[in-house]
């Protein structure tokens, strides 16, 4: 197959997933990301980049990765390594060299048929529900390696699916919509400007591209809003994200409680967590923010 | 259904549950008592007569106990939940433990239990009787020095079977409802009439058939005693409502069991008797409750056509019963204790499936089941539904909501699986079809199985192959009971590391099996279960017990942990040392000896966590290790004949199993560290589950999709997004996908594992809500 041969870089496979679209699914998370949203849980996958990750945690201070590293990248300083950064070329010899696992390069080049070797393995599991979903990052910023996975997953009777922000050019889009049955379609904020504050992006080129994707009729959309407090977690910001669902043709939403589980991350690729010190939301809170969704006649569904 | 009755049954239920809760389970010592009084009576009879004349006076004498909202009655003693005494099996961890030796029964730190002082007396006085009587003392007269010293070094491990008895099995339970005690009494009383008593063969059977019906009587007997027991508090009781109970109550115990029951509330009491009576008898655990819902069914039916019972009624009666099946408790010495933490008895009820005929099995009952293990919450009885794909929606919607509630049940079994791989070993398709679970993850016929525990001799996997790796020596006690082909230093290669493993579990399986076929022969002449093989096909047929080969069929496995410590091992060891070479067998051997204590051992352990791939990850390279390790195992122990071999049943050999319970714990305290990174003394892994944290990247199929042994755990959980979603639907359940598809022989992957599995025992273990096959945590040890 043409498409076999399509390279893209992935930072993670995760299999037996059964949240992200139905049944039982492998979900592919490519790296590179338009937007720099401050809650994001994968800072991973936000550069296009392959980059090196150092979990201090793990280090045994062995000090075999500063002989393995030909660049000087690496130096020890008090009780661990500092990276610098700017000598880096991620090759990843020291990631081979530590016994301890503390140094991974997150992201590696690989081909659609590497990927579906990987997919295939669950292939009896899927049944008729479950496949394959392209999450990242932003899929449709590797817009011809999206594109190519979905085309040979679908060409195997999985079915398809991909998490998206949305932020990426129609016409990285759409040569994706053939192969396409599900779209997990994710909505910040209804204001422009509040979106841009947020996610480094303004929202103009994402609700644009909803709706053009709602009028096509071609895949099915579920959107998706993540429950961001100091963001959009306020009656009025949900109440505009409402509005804007039920425009599109939306009876449903899935709301997504926001999380703290990217802040080693952040550590580990030398990097400020925005939203640090942000308390999660209690289950009640959860529970009230269905409501500006449902008098807007729409359902709800936390998590999904 | 009314409101008020749900609220009614509801209120009765809990304050059964508080009943049973609010006291630690109390020791009593009137069976012992009754039992040794009865021994010095029969001294010189027959052990068949000597066993039923004891369980007669024991049925006789022993307290009866109804109480307070109590439906279905009978109890082991006269505290809610008692635990009787067996010194016929052993007493020596007893005489240790009433001195408080390692702890006195109250102070343990897990599986406690309440003593009086008059007890403690009793049971010392009847202590001298039993010393050198025992089974533990019989076996251990007998025992070579190998078996011994192997168990010295703990390569091999035994404790429950020689001190107890052997329990997993179901009787048959249909016959006992339908035909009744009298009924097989009956059957057993033309069948010594009809022997020919000139011939020595039949001879043989005389003692058996006598005994029988002894046993059968003490039973029924033993029953009206709770009647008349009901009789006296009805005419004393003030409140009309009990007062109607309790003579409901004194009416089914006149019937039940001698008699077919007529009723639904009839059979479930029958068949608790029966549980019961099969509990004081013996105190093997894992006596189960086959297809429950199969042999009740049509006497639900009935009744509600009569319009003399609902669903809602029904409930609260099985619901009464589960509270009863949670009432039984064993005491086990404290050693034993450790590899079967938290008071498990495993009374396994099984539903759902297809019939004989191949049709969906499943009906209202298998409905009430589910329900009733969801209302009542307690850790007895476990529940085991069966899985085909004629399974109705409304079946697995209800399984998964009944998982989703985190109570560990039901466990899934894939008749897919099962079915065929009972036929492949001799099982009538008719039989196989009717299989149901066993304990926790045996697999049995219903009424035709004998004893099956996977669960003899504990064989340490860890241990044996610390000692492949260093010569056969062990490095605790200096002890080398078989010299090995070299150490880890020595290796040329790693066909040299594969074959001590072969070497050395080959003789450390001889020893297991020595010992457990010795065990055996000692069970089969001193502690025969009358009342037990009375009820199981065909031993009045065949005139014997199921010791002497009375069942029709008879497979036995012994026990294993540690399986995915030794493939991690064997990967890291061919990796690291003989393909990538970046240790040397010397310096690994140095690291283990150190316990990764020495200069550089910490590095060397992490490297031995973090380069070397791991079991359960779906990875080929470690995964056909562990193939040929466990392999290994399995095709050599199926070469064993254990005592039943000719003498009447289907089978008569032993298999492999990868059953551990918690015996990975106290099991991993011998072992000493070993190259998959794990310290000495730590915990070994469970059952075919891949070792503690190390299952990272788990895919549904990641690991056998068929077992590599007789009862495989399988541990499983989805990934879940940290988002807090809903609970899987029943369709992303894996084992809805288990079909011949996934077994299919052009899966290179899967082929290693089904080429083992063709020679181990056929059990699927399924999906459970939580991650072992017993219903209780292990304690720390
Ligand atoms: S090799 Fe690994 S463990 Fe050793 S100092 Fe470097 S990062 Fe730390
Ligand atoms: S990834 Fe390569 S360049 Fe970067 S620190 Fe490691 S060895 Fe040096």
């Amino acid at each position: 197959m043409a498409f076999s041969r399509v390279q893209g870089v992935v930072f993670n496979i995760q299999r037996y997933s059964i949240h992200d679209g139905p049944g039982i699914r492998t979900l592919v998370f490519v790296k590179g990301c338009p937007l720099r949203c401050g809650w994001c849980c994968n800072p991973e996958s936000q550069r296009r980049e392959p980059e090196l990750g150092y979990m201090r945690s793990r280090c045994i201070g062995c000090r075999r990765c500063i002989d393995s590293c030909g660049r000087g990248a690496l130096v020890f300083e008090g009780d661990g390594l500092r990276i610098l950064r700017e000598r880096c070329d991620a090759c990843g010899r020291c990631a081979v060299a530590c016994a301890a696992g503390a140094l991974e390069v997150f992201g590696r080049t690989v081909t659609v048929e590497e990927v579906m070797d990987e997919v295939r393995r669950d292939t009896p599991f899927y049944g008729s529900g479950g496949g394959l979903t392209v999450s990242g990052g932003e899929p449709f910023s590797q817009p011809d390696f999206t594109a190519a996975l979905l085309a040979a997953a679908k060409e195997e009777g999985l079915t398809t699916a991909v998490e998206t922000s949305g932020c990426a050019p129609w016409e990285a889009i759409s040569p994706a919509l053939g192969s396409l049955g599900l779209v997990l379609y994710d909505l910040k904020h209804a204001d422009p400007d509040r979106h841009r504050e947020g996610t480094g992006a303004s929202n103009e080129l994402i609700l644009e591209n909803l709706g053009k994707l709602a009028a096509g009729g071609r895949a099915r959309i579920r959107l998706r809003v993540p429950l961001i407090p100091r963001f959009n977690a306020d009656p009025n910001s949900l109440a505009a994200m409402a509005r804007v669902a039920r425009d599109m043709g939306m009876t449903e939403v899935d709301l997504l409680p926001y999380h703290l589980l990217g802040t080693s991350k952040y550590k580990s690729l030398d990097r400020e967590y925005p939203w640090a010190g942000v308390e999660r939301l209690t289950d009640r809170e959860i529970e009230e923010m269905r409501r500006p969704f449902e008098s807007a006649g729409l359902g709800t569904r936390i998590g999904g | 259904m009314t409101g008020e009755e749900a609220i009614g049954r509801r209120e009765r239920i809990a304050r059964l549950r508080d009943c049973m809760l609010e006291r630690m389970p109390e020791i009593s010592a009137e069976r012992a008592r009754l039992l040794t009084e009865s021994y010095k009576e029969t001294d010189g009879a027959p052990m068949v007569i000597r066993r039923a004349k004891a369980l007669e006076k024991i049925l006789s004498n022993i307290s009866v106990l109804i109480l307070p909202d109590e439906l279905i009655v009978g109890s082991q003693g006269a505290h809610p939940r008692t635990a009787q005494i067996f010194p016929e099996y052993c007493v020596s961890w007893l005489k240790r433990e009433l001195d408080g030796d390692p702890y006195n029964f109250w102070e343990r730190p897990g599986d406690r239990f309440s003593i009086s002082r008059e007890t403690i007396r009793q049971l010392k006085e009847i202590i001298p009787y039993w010393e050198g009587r025992t089974n533990e003392d019989r076996v251990m007269s007998l025992l070579p020095e190998s078996v011994k010293r192997a168990r010295e070094i703990d390569a091999i491990h035994w404790g429950g079977h020689v001190a107890a008895g052997d329990g997993h099995l179901i009787v048959d339970y249909e016959a006992v409802i339908n035909e009744g005690l009298d009924g097989i009494r009956a059957r057993a009383e033309r069948a010594l009439e009809g022997l020919d008593l000139t011939d020595p063969e039949d001879l043989r059977k005389r003692p058996f058939l006598t005994a029988v019906p002894i046993a059968l009587k003490a039973a029924v007997e033993f029953a009206r005693r709770y009647a008349a027991e009901a009789r006296r508090m009805a005419d004393r009781e003030m409140d009309p409502r009990r007062k109607r109970e309790l003579q409901e109550i004194a009416s089914t115990c006149e019937r039940v069991p001698a008699s077919p029951a007529t009723t639904f509330r009839e059979a479930l009491q029958s068949v608790w008797f029966t549980q019961l009576i099969l509990q004081i008898e013996s105190n093997g655990h894992s006596v189960s409750l086959g297809r429950f819902d199969q042999y009740m069914y049509p006497f639900y039916r009935r009744d509600v056509e009569r319009g003399i019972l609902t669903y809602e009624r029904a409930l609260e009666l099985v619901q009464c019963f589960y509270v009863k099946l949670f009432s039984v408790v064993k005491l086990r010495g404290w050693n034993h204790t450790r590899y079967v933490a938290g008071h498990p008895v495993f009374q396994n009820i099984t539903i759902g499936g297809q019939t004989a005929r191949g049709d969906d099995a499943v009906n209202e009952v298998t409905y009430i089941c589910l329900d009733a293990m969801a209302e009542t919450k307690l850790t007895q009885p476990s529940l085991s539904a069966r899985w085909w794909p004629g399974s109705p929606a409304r079946y697995r919607k209800r399984c998964a909501e009944v998982i989703r509630l985190g109570l560990g049940q039901p466990a899934l079994f894939n008749d897919e699986v099962i079915v065929p791989s009972l036929v492949a070993r001799g099982v009538t398709l008719e039989d196989a079809s009717n299989y149901a679970a066993v304990g926790c993850v045996e697999i049995g016929v219903p009424a035709k199985w004998g004893y099956c525990p996977s669960g003899r001799c504990h064989f340490n996997m860890g241990k044996v192959l610390e000692l492949a790796l260093n010569n056969g020596r062990d490095r605790r006690t200096g002890i080398q009971l078989c010299p090995g082909n070299g150490d880890l230093a020595s290796f040329k290669s790693f066909d040299e590391v594969m074959e001590a493993w072969r070497i050395q579990a080959e003789y450390y399986l001889k020893q297991h099996i020595i010992f457990d076929n010795l065990n055996e022969l000692t069970k089969e002449e001193l502690v025969a279960d009358v009342f037990c093989s009375a009820l199981l096909q065909d031993c009045i047929g065949r005139g014997k017990t199921i010791h002497q080969g009375g069942a029709v069929y008879d497979f036995i496995a012994g026990q294993q942990c540690g399986t995915a410590n030794v493939a991690d091992s064997l990967a890291a060891i061919k990796k690291l040392v003989f393909e990538e070479r970046v240790i040397t067998g010397t310096e690994l051997a140095r690291a283990l000896e150190t316990n990764f204590e020495g200069p550089d051992g910490e590095r060397v352990r992490q490297l031995l966590l973090n380069k070397a791939p791991k079991f359960g990850n779906d990875d080929d390279y470690v995964d056909l290790i562990a193939r040929d390790a466990f392999g290994f195992y399995v095709e050599k122990v199926n070469t064993y004949k254990t005592v039943k071999y000719g003498r009447g049943p289907t089978g008569g050999m032993w298999q492999a199993s990868t059953s551990t319970v918690s015996a990975n714990v106290p099991s991993g305290l011998a072992v000493g560290a070993t190259p998959d990174g794990r310290k000495a003394g730590d915990p070994l892994a469970e059952g075919c589950s891949p070792a503690q944290g190390r299952g990272t990247s788990l895919g549904p199929g990641s690991r056998p999709e068929r077992p590599a042994g007789r009862g495989e755990v399988r541990r499983q959980a989805p990934q879940h997004n940290g988002l807090g979603g809903p609970a899987p639907e029943p369709e992303a359940l894996p084992f809805v996908a288990f079909d011949r598809r996934r077994t299919g022989e052009n899966d290179r992957r899967r082929e290693g594992f089904l080429r083992t599995q063709g020679l181990a025992h056929p059990i699927q273990r399924g999906l459970r809500g939580h991650a072992e096959g017993c219903d209780e945590q292990p304690v720390e040890v």
